[in-house]
């Protein structure tokens, strides 16, 4: 399938990418956590500031699946291959003010994994039935968002439009100092 | 799994919408239906910290479906809320009453099971304000892989038991019949949410040239209770009743195999003639023997063979020979008692990958290996005549020439496009589907595939000509 040797291609570059912003000694790292309807998605980001306002940043997502099969017209993802998806992008410090700083983050995201939308209000149970739209392709568009660090803890929130979903991130800021 | 057919008396009082709960409570307020002057009215009052919100709207239970926005035909289908998304019962979720089966994604499910539900069906030909026809049938999830899609196929089955035991209609036109005892409506199969016209256009393609049995089709937008479900294909269905309509046979008469031509699945009637008489012969003769190859010619229809060889190779339907493969005959005598093909299933033709791979059996390339791919087990040892070679090649010639043509085909998809350029923003807003123009791609994609496949092999038909 293209669609998957389009994702290994992303997964080569983003993990090249992490292993040189570890090289390059000044990256800011979160934890990031997604919800959505019957999904649960841990993920990593990572950002490399290259410069006191600009920097480069990327993250890649997992998923576990728990759909009511009471509720659900289908599902079509494999459980043994969990990618969800991935995004990369620039970032750079809105303003900084002693040990706190503001600052943005926005690229192109890519997902992969399953989507439940809602197919179908059932009456007589009192509840949506939905669906899995995933198969029929992979979604991509715009993400943005911002982050707050207090001395090494940066907070992360973001939205992408090619799901419309929230991620959260909490993260450390591995060699303050050296970031000017 | 035995099916038990309801009773007329199921259909009484059937209106799915009348039935709505008067109230339903969900997670941040709830719902309200009642009727109110002839009116059904439905209203969602949903209460956030400190708001009401009051939405209400009215509306006659005919007016949900909206004749006058689609240009292609409608089908609706009233059937009560339970047989599709009851946990127990549902036919349209996975459930908890399920059956496990399946290809990609293998898991007990409800839609799996053979239930069938008593339904309502109406239909509008396509501009028409009001529908031409009721009828009362048996519904059923149809297809292989295909279920575990969001939209399915749906089967439907006209019995005594519900009214009529079979519609007569013009639903395709130019069709050899207008009387049907089952019919699909078709989620254009493993194609579901890409070109949604992939096997619809092989059959376009081929149907006024080859000797082949094979589905009719129409587009059409389905209403399922009221709810726009959208663009399914009107198919029919291939059952001993087909070929009745199409060919005047006793349908009772009628062999219909499916799968491996060493071990089919019986669909109806029997096998044992197929393994005797063709199989068990060829395996025992040399068919470059001219008597020999009379004798199978008197068994299968040679013509009929050839076509459906051409159009499965050709358009490089790469989940066959060994599914969706099947073959029938009438047991008679003086009936139509050669063995015929039928080309059906064809959502995964013209995929740029296999456009290079040749795949005329023994005839081109390495010897197939007849235990990893019996479904060339015939072909392979047909091809040991030189008659055989000689007329299949000549028919290939004409199907590149002439059928496959890269300006007919483009007409005729093309057609098929357009057909559906109106309707599609809804169907992929209700399913999620690719956007329109990456559609518009897929099914642009067809044409170009067929150019390059054509030119490939006219390449390799016409050097193969020349050498026998």
């Amino acid at each position: 399938m293209s669609y998957m040797r389009s994702i290994r291609l992303i997964l080569i570059i983003l993990v090249l990418f992490i292993t040189n912003c570890v090289k390059a000694g000044e990256p800011l790292w979160w934890l990031t956590y997604s919800q959505s309807r019957y999904i649960f998605s841990p993920g990593i980001e990572a950002c490399y500031l290259f410069h006191p306002h600009i920097g480069v940043n990327a993250g890649i997502s997992a998923y576990i699946q728990n759909p009511d099969h009471s509720k659900v017209s289908n599902i079509t993802h494999n459980p043994s291959f969990n990618f969800y998806n991935a995004n990369i992008g620039l970032s750079g410090y809105l303003f900084r003010f002693e040990n706190q700083s503001v600052g943005l983050i926005a690229g192109f995201k890519l997902y992969y994994g399953p989507d439940f939308r809602k197919l179908h209000y059932y009456e007589e149970g009192g509840y949506y039935i939905y669906f899995d739209a995933s198969s029929l392709k992979v979604d991509y568009g715009f993400d943005m968002g911002i982050f707050y660090s207090y001395k090494k803890i940066v907070l992360l929130a973001k939205w992408d439009f090619a799901r419309n979903r929230v991620r959260l991130g909490i993260g450390y800021r591995f060699k303050l100092k050296n970031i000017p | 799994m035995t099916v038990s057919y309801p009773a007329r008396e199921a259909f009484n009082g059937f209106s799915p919408i009348s039935k709505m709960a008067p109230y339903t409570l969900v997670h941040s307020g709830f719902y309200l239906n009642f009727n109110y002057m002839g009116s059904f009215i439905r209203s969602a009052i949903f209460l956030f910290p400190g708001i009401m919100i009051i939405l209400c709207n009215s509306c006659e239970e005919d007016d949900l479906v909206r004749r006058d926005e689609h240009n292609l035909p409608i089908f609706e289908i009233d059937i009560p809320e339970k047989y599709l998304w009851s946990p127990d019962s549902g036919l349209y979720i996975i459930g908890t009453n399920g059956l496990a089966k399946g290809c990609s994604c293998p898991i007990a499910a409800n839609y799996n099971q053979q239930w069938e539900y008593p339904a309502i069906i109406r239909y509008t030909p396509a501009g028409g304000s009001s529908p031409v026809f009721e009828e009362r049938v048996g519904f059923r999830i149809k297809g292989k892989c295909s279920r575990e899609k969001a939209m399915k196929s749906i089967g439907l089955y006209w019995r005594n038991e519900y009214g009529n035991s079979s519609l007569v209609y013009p639903l395709f036109p130019g069709s050899g019949t207008t009387q049907f005892k089952r019919l699909l409506l078709r989620n254009s199969g493993n194609d579901f949410g890409l070109t949604q016209i992939k096997d619809p256009a092989v059959i376009q393609i081929f149907k006024d040239y080859a000797r082949v049995d094979y589905q009719a089709y129409a587009p059409c937008v389905l209403y399922l209770n009221g709810e726009y479900w959208g663009i399914h294909n009107i198919r029919e269905m291939i059952c001993p009743h087909h070929f009745k309509y199409h060919y005047n046979v006793d349908d009772d008469l009628v062999d219909l195999l499916e799968g491996s031509p060493f071990s089919p699945e019986v669909e109806d009637g029997s096998c044992d003639a197929f393994l005797q008489d063709v199989i068990g012969y060829i395996e025992n003769n040399d068919l470059s023997i001219t008597e020999n190859y009379l004798t199978i010619s008197d068994r299968i229809d040679i013509g009929n063979f050839i076509d459906y060889m051409i159009i499965e190779t050709y358009v490089g339907n790469k989940d066959w020979p060994v599914t969706n493969c099947k073959w029938w005959r009438e047991n008679r005598e003086d009936g139509m008692n050669k063995w015929r093909w039928i080309a059906f299933d064809h959502d995964v033709a013209f995929n740029p990958r296999y456009v290079k791979d040749v795949w005329i059996g023994d005839l081109y390339g390495e010897p197939y290996d007849h235990g990893k791919c019996p479904g060339f087990f015939i072909f392979n040892n047909l091809i040991l005549n030189d008659d055989f070679v000689q007329e299949f090649l000549s028919r290939y010639i004409f199907f590149l020439e002439t059928v496959f043509d890269p300006d007919r085909v483009e007409t005729i998809v093309m057609g098929m496009k357009k057909e559906l350029l109106k309707e599609y923003p809804r169907h992929q807003d209700k399913w999620h589907t690719l956007p329109q123009w990456q559609w518009e791609s897929a099914v642009d994609k067809i044409v170009s595939v067929n150019r390059e496949r054509n030119k490939i092999m006219k390449e390799i038909i016409y050097e193969l000509y020349e050498k026998y």
